[in-house]
């Protein structure tokens, strides 16, 4: 085995993947023996912890409220999971958020509001990470629209304090985030989706289906005051 | 730059975080100097030209030191003289080193000068075929053995001459059992850092915790393995402690410094003639639980061990140069 290899096999042993030493060829009788017992070694399973207490830590800090609402609906599990099956492959947060979302995406045990708000979390790491470059990197290209089916303040507010979730409402939320925004995020009421939905088929020189059209500007935007995101989330995002 | 060419007898330090910035403050009487790892002031961002571009928003991304993280530091860099000592550098991956700590570092040495930089002796990353990276989250041991060997002095030697201060490696705890009972292991940790001393020009940043938890860990005597090590070569000692979980005792820099290593250190001091400084460890998160009281206690603790050190081991001539360059400091702090 070549150091290459003795290490792969130990960074995969680490996360708490055995598919490493299946992957192996050509073991001799003693590097076999070595590999079978270092996967029974009890400094193994300490090494998997202090792994998976470092991932766990990382996975907070990129998404905080994502992870709340998983621990609010008994779905830890699968933070476990995604620790287990996807390997770190960059240490850019922003790429980890990435994984994590589409991880989430495919689970059929994940509800509508947690796959909305992993794409929050990331829709913010990427527009402060647009507004911190400024002038270095265009902002005209994103813009996100989320839909939410409570008033998300009220979601963070309780994920962040720990009270009781909003219930689901009949009526949708909609959450802009943009670079250009001060607070790179605010709330509107579902008839900016009305409108964006008519701008798609009949769209005006003013009015971009990306964005806030003209006639639903600041003022007439529900919850204006919203306030930034707790200096806590915002931190971890920037 | 060679760890020989007459290094400063710094002191007591501790490693800075921004959350210890203010006790630093209150007791920079007691602190002679700060180890800085650059790693904590670095940053994400989006650049036209960024070697990251994993994400699905399509943007690319690199790592940068932000100024305005570093700048509490710097404040305290005006005060204290520093040193370096890096996370991520990921000297020992078979695949490649992680070339972005160096840049970091590099922007860092732009900065602020430092009397040296040191590393951790194992690895974090792996290039997987497809040319993906695998990264460990903890720093995993090397394999005692000359490809390993043969792998970590060059990179080392690259490590010397870089910057105009030398380098210091530094031995790790592991969890994983020995690997001496495989064909593939030469030599134990000891020979193993013996023959990075012997081969390279840097040199050693003892960690007398992480040394305690292997010998404590593993069942081997820590005084009868230290009684092997090149001693001469030891410029700077760290001290730490940590917590026992499932039988093992992990290196987490969150409590006080063990009576064990305490002992360890009264004892390895007076063989140490070019010990260069003693920095006490500890986690930013520890600090509401140790307390500032019990940390103080703790640099304080260090600090009679250094002085008894100095007496035994420097002419008093000697002990007025180290005495002046403080006042000289102290001088220009006021
Ligand atoms: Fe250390």
């Amino acid at each position: 085995m070549s150091l290459l290899d003795v290490q792969r096999s130990l960074v995969g042993f680490a996360r708490g993947s055995s598919a490493e030493y299946h992957h192996c060829g050509n073991l001799t009788p003693s590097e076999d023996k070595w590999l079978k017992q270092l996967l029974d070694a009890p400094g193994l399973h300490i090494t998997q912890q202090v792994q998976q207490w470092w991932r766990i830590s990382r996975v907070c800090a990129t998404a905080p409220l994502t992870v709340a609402l998983l621990k609010r609906h008994g779905l830890e599990e699968l933070i476990v999971e995604y620790i287990i099956t996807e390997p770190i492959r960059t240490l850019f947060f922003a790429a980890e958020l990435d994984q994590f979302k589409t991880f989430l995406r495919g689970k059929a045990l994940v509800d509508h509001t947690t796959r909305t708000l992993v794409e929050f979390e990331a829709g913010i790491k990427t527009a402060a990470q647009l507004a911190a470059a400024g002038n270095e990197v265009s902002t005209e290209s994103f813009s996100l629209l989320l839909r939410f089916q409570c008033y998300p303040p009220a979601l963070f507010a309780a994920l962040l304090t720990g009270t009781p979730l909003p219930a689901l409402e009949q009526q949708d939320y909609y959450l802009e985030i943009n670079p250009s925004l001060e607070s790179l995020w605010r709330c509107w009421d579902n008839c900016y989706h009305n409108c964006r939905l008519n701008c798609h088929t009949n769209c005006s020189s003013n009015c971009r289906s990306d964005r806030a059209p003209q006639h639903l500007q600041r003022d007439d935007a529900i919850h204006t005051d919203v306030p930034r995101l707790p200096s806590k989330v915002a931190e971890n995002h920037i | 730059m060679l760890p020989q060419q007459s290094l400063r007898k710094l002191g007591v330090g501790i490693n800075y975080h921004g959350y210890f910035h203010d006790l630093i403050l209150r007791h920079i009487d007691i602190i002679d100097y700060i180890e800085v790892s650059p790693d904590i002031f670095c940053e994400e961002v989006i650049c036209e030209d960024g070697n990251c571009s994993d994400a699905t928003d399509g943007y690319n991304r690199t790592f940068r030191l932000n100024t305005n993280k570093l700048q509490d530091a710097l404040v305290i860099g005006q005060l204290r003289p520093v040193v370096v000592h890096g996370l991520s550098l990921s000297i020992g991956s078979a695949s490649g080193w992680n070339s972005d700590y160096l840049n970091i570092l590099d922007q860092y040495a732009e900065q602020q000068t430092f009397a040296w930089h040191s590393e951790h002796l194992g690895f974090m990353l792996v290039k997987n075929q497809d040319g993906s990276e695998d990264h460990a989250g903890l720093i995993l041991p090397m394999q005692f053995t000359g490809e390993a060997l043969d792998l970590l002095c060059p990179r080392i030697q690259q490590l010397c001459i870089r910057y105009r201060a030398p380098f210091l490696i530094e031995n790790t705890t592991y969890y994983l059992p020995d690997f001496l009972t495989t064909d593939h292991q030469q030599w134990d940790e000891i020979e193993f850092l013996n023959q990075l001393l012997t081969r390279t020009s840097c040199g050693l940043l003892l960690d007398l915790y992480n040394f305690y938890c292997n010998a404590l860990n593993f069942g081997f005597d820590p005084y009868a393995a230290l009684s092997r090590l090149q001693l001469d070569k030891v410029i700077e000692i760290h001290v730490a402690g940590g917590v026992t979980h499932e039988g093992f005792l992990l290196d987490v820099h969150s409590r006080e410094v063990p009576e064990a290593v305490w002992d360890l250190l009264a004892w390895i001091l007076p063989k140490l003639p070019n010990l260069c400084a003693i920095t006490y460890e500890l986690l930013e998160q520890a600090l509401p639980v140790t307390g500032e009281e019990k940390i103080v206690a703790q640099l304080q603790r260090c600090k009679t061990l250094w002085d008894d050190y100095l007496q035994m081991t420097i002419s008093p001539a000697q002990q007025n140069i180290s005495h002046l360059n403080k006042v000289e400091i102290q001088h220009v702090a006021a």
